[in-house]
Formats: structure tokens, C-alpha cells, sequence
């Protein structure tokens, strides 16, 4: 039989009511007995009405928290923030600044060889030894910053096998809401607009052969589609040329015509 | 007609290196007369108060890029006649294509070598 919970201490309120209307006699054990055995079985009747999944449930949202904050925990943010990412931080410090030596060293040589006085063979012949050699010492920076590069990449593998494993956590659960990209900021519009792709893996850009190409109007016909959209993005680029400018708007679109006219 | 190598060229790169580097090919070229600047605003106002025969200018460069340079300089009256090479990492059809559009008259890709500089300036001067 279900109980009400709001009828619940109207119950119990009766039974002490009943014990306390008893006259002066002594109250039996019995009668304890029966009202404790009363009171129990109001009780059994009571908690068997809770809907005892709302308990599982918050066992499970429990068990779940827990693990959740020890594998934040595992994370170590502190750790990646604190050592990891300004250590990448110094090495590619560190690249840049030998990389920068070495190429002076390089040049210093190099410019000292062109510079030298070719009269006397001898001589010339003891500078040009003793620069290249100069030149051969620098290069073994390549080594160093090979290493160096290694553990930058170290690092970034341990960053993304952290963050794939926040996003895996927080992956389906209802409530978080995905993250609303903002809108492109100044300094990746200034990028777009002035094109800066910055160095290309291999592959990935054009080489002199080709880029000449292009320049002469020899573009081959599977570049067409490409080139057709670059032209949009060109043209997009140069619609922002100063106010004063002589220079032609160029049409938003290009079609095969226009494309063939501009290289030729 | 005769390239005029006493000419001044002006070498436009934010990174020294590079532009002590174009520095000895063209002196090695026979260009003695080599003025640079680290930036298209300081390319323009270089450009502004003397004339050059050839600019030799990187894209990417802050606070004014190869590209905006190359268009001020089309732009102005007394300057769009100046030979232009731009001398950049950007290898991207879309670069190439923008530059063209923008008028500059050749295109090299870092790295470079001597001989590709030699070739396009005298695509652009004339042999030498």
C-alpha cells in the first residue's frame, strides 16, 4: 500500500497520540511491541513508495562525477600550461635563434671568400680552407635543431592526446551545448585578405616551374577550375587597393574567357 | 637596351637574413647600389623619396605587406612604372594569380637560387 509522504507524520502523530490517551496505567510491553510493529511496517510501506530509480540514477551521476574529476585530474592542465607548452615555446625559441647563428656564420665565410684578395694563391687558398671549414661547423645546427623539433613535436602529440580525451569526456552529455565558433577575428580576416598562406608542406604550393608558368599564361586546362576560383579571390584581394587608386575594379566573377585573356 | 647595373635597387624583406642574402647575389649579379627597407610602409616611403630601377619586395611582412606595397606603387602616379619582383614563401595558385592581377611583373618562390634571381630580373630589366 502506498503512502503519501505527506501523510506520513499525520501516521506516526496517531500512534503517539494513541500511546498518550492511555490512561494511567502502566503501558505493556505488548503495546510497544504493537506500535513499534505498527510504525515499521508504516515505514516499509512508505519507503517502498519512493521510486527507488531516482536513487540508481543518482548513484550512477555520482559514480560518474567521480571519474570524471579523476580524469581531469590525469589531465594535469597545471602541468600543461605551467611546463609543456612554454618548454615548446623555448625550443622553438631556440631553433630560430640557432638557425640564425648558423646562418651567419655561414654568410660571414661565404662573404670573406668573396671579399679575399685572389693575388696571392697561397694564401687565398689557406682563407678559403679555413672559411669553408667554418662553413661545415655551422651546418651541424641542423642536428641540434633536428632534436629540438623532435620534442616540440613530442610535446604537441601530448597536448592533442590530452585534449581528445577531455573532448571524449564531455562527448554526449546532455546539457553542454556545443561551443559557438566566434567570428574570425581581425588578425585572420588581415590574413584572408592579404592571402597570407604562409610556407607550404610539399605538395601542397606551387613550385618556381609552375608558378612561371602561371605567370606566362601556360596554366594547364585541369588548373581551370582552380583557377577560376582563385580568380574570385583575387579579385577580391585587389578590390582592396587604396582609395586613390587608378587601377580598374576587376568583375566579381571570371569565366573561361576572362581567365584565358588575363594570362595571355 | 643596355640594363644600367649602377641602378639603385631596393630590397624590401622584415627578416635581415634574406636581405643580406639578395644583397651578395646582386652584388655578385653587379649591383652595387642596394638600399632596403623591412616593410611596405618603409619601402614606400623609401620609393617616395628617391627612384629605384628594380623593387625586389617579400609578401608577408607587417605593418604593410609585399602585396598591399606592389599595389600602392601601381597605384601612384610617378611610381607604377617600377619594376616589381616579388621574392616570397607564398607558393598558392592564389597568390601567384592575385600578385599577377595586382601587376607585378615576376615571381619567385623561396628558396631561390642565384641563377632563378639572374633569370627573372632579366626577364624583367633586360639581359645583363
Amino acid at each position: 500500500m502506498a503512502i503519501n509522504t505527506a501523510e506520513l507524520p499525520r501516521r506516526i502523530d496517531e500512534l503517539v497520540q494513541l500511546l498518550r490517551g492511555r490512561d494511567e496505567r502502566a503501558i505493556s510491553l505488548v503495546d510497544v511491541a504493537s506500535v513499534t510493529g505498527i510504525l515499521i511496517s508504516t515505514m516499509q510501506a512508505y519507503f517502498s513508495s519512493i521510486d527507488t530509480k531516482i536513487y540508481t540514477e543518482f548513484a550512477d551521476l555520482s559514480k560518474y562525477i567521480d571519474q570524471a574529476r579523476k580524469d581531469i585530474a590525469s589531465l594535469q592542465p597545471a602541468d600543461l600550461s605551467g611546463a609543456y607548452i612554454p618548454r615548446a615555446g623555448q625550443e622553438l625559441e631556440a631553433i630560430a635563434e640557432s638557425t640564425e647563428e648558423a646562418t651567419n656564420a655561414i654568410m660571414e665565410a661565404a662573404e670573406e671568400i668573396m671579399a679575399a684578395d685572389t693575388s696571392d694563391p697561397q694564401a687565398y687558398q689557406e682563407l678559403v680552407n679555413a672559411a669553408v671549414m667554418r662553413i661545415f661547423e655551422a651546418c651541424s645546427f641542423q642536428d641540434i635543431t633536428g632534436q629540438r623539433i623532435s620534442k616540440v613535436v613530442e610535446t604537441f602529440t601530448y597536448i592533442e592526446t590530452r585534449l581528445n580525451k577531455v573532448a571524449k569526456l564531455v562527448e554526449g552529455v546532455e546539457g553542454i551545448e556545443p561551443v559557438e565558433i566566434p567570428e574570425e577575428i581581425a588578425a585572420q580576416r588581415r590574413k584572408r585578405e592579404q592571402i597570407l598562406n604562409g610556407p607550404q608542406l610539399k605538395g601542397n604550393g606551387k613550385d618556381q616551374t609552375e608558378i612561371d608558368a602561371l605567370m606566362a599564361g601556360d596554366a594547364p586546362s585541369s588548373d581551370a577550375a582552380t583557377l577560376k576560383t582563385v580568380v574570385k579571390i583575387a579579385d577580391k584581394a585587389n578590390a582592396k587597393a587604396p582609395a586613390r587608386a587608378a587601377v580598374q575594379a576587376e568583375s566579381a566573377s571570371s569565366d573561361q574567357n576572362d581567365i584565358d585573356a588575363m594570362f595571355n | 637596351m643596355a640594363v644600367d647595373l649602377s641602378m639603385q635597387v631596393l630590397v624590401v624583406d622584415d627578416y635581415k637574413t634574406m636581405i643580406r642574402i639578395i644583397r651578395n647575389l646582386l652584388k655578385q649579379l653587379g649591383f652595387e647600389n642596394v638600399d632596403e627597407a623591412e616593410d611596405g610602409s618603409a619601402a614606400l616611403a623609401k620609393m617616395r623619396s628617391k627612384q629605384y630601377g628594380l623593387v625586389i619586395s617579400d609578401w608577408n611582412m607587417e605593418p604593410m605587406t609585399g602585396f598591399e606595397l606592389l599595389k600602392e606603387v601601381r597605384a601612384d602616379e610617378r611610381l607604377k612604372e617600377t619594376p616589381f619582383i616579388m621574392v616570397t614563401a607564398e607558393s598558392k595558385t592564389e597568390n601567384v594569380v592575385a600578385a599577377k592581377k595586382a601587376g607585378v611583373n615576376n615571381y619567385i618562390v623561396k628558396p631561390f637560387n642565384a641563377a632563378t634571381l639572374k633569370g627573372k630580373m632579366a626577364s624583367v630589366l633586360g639581359d645583363f
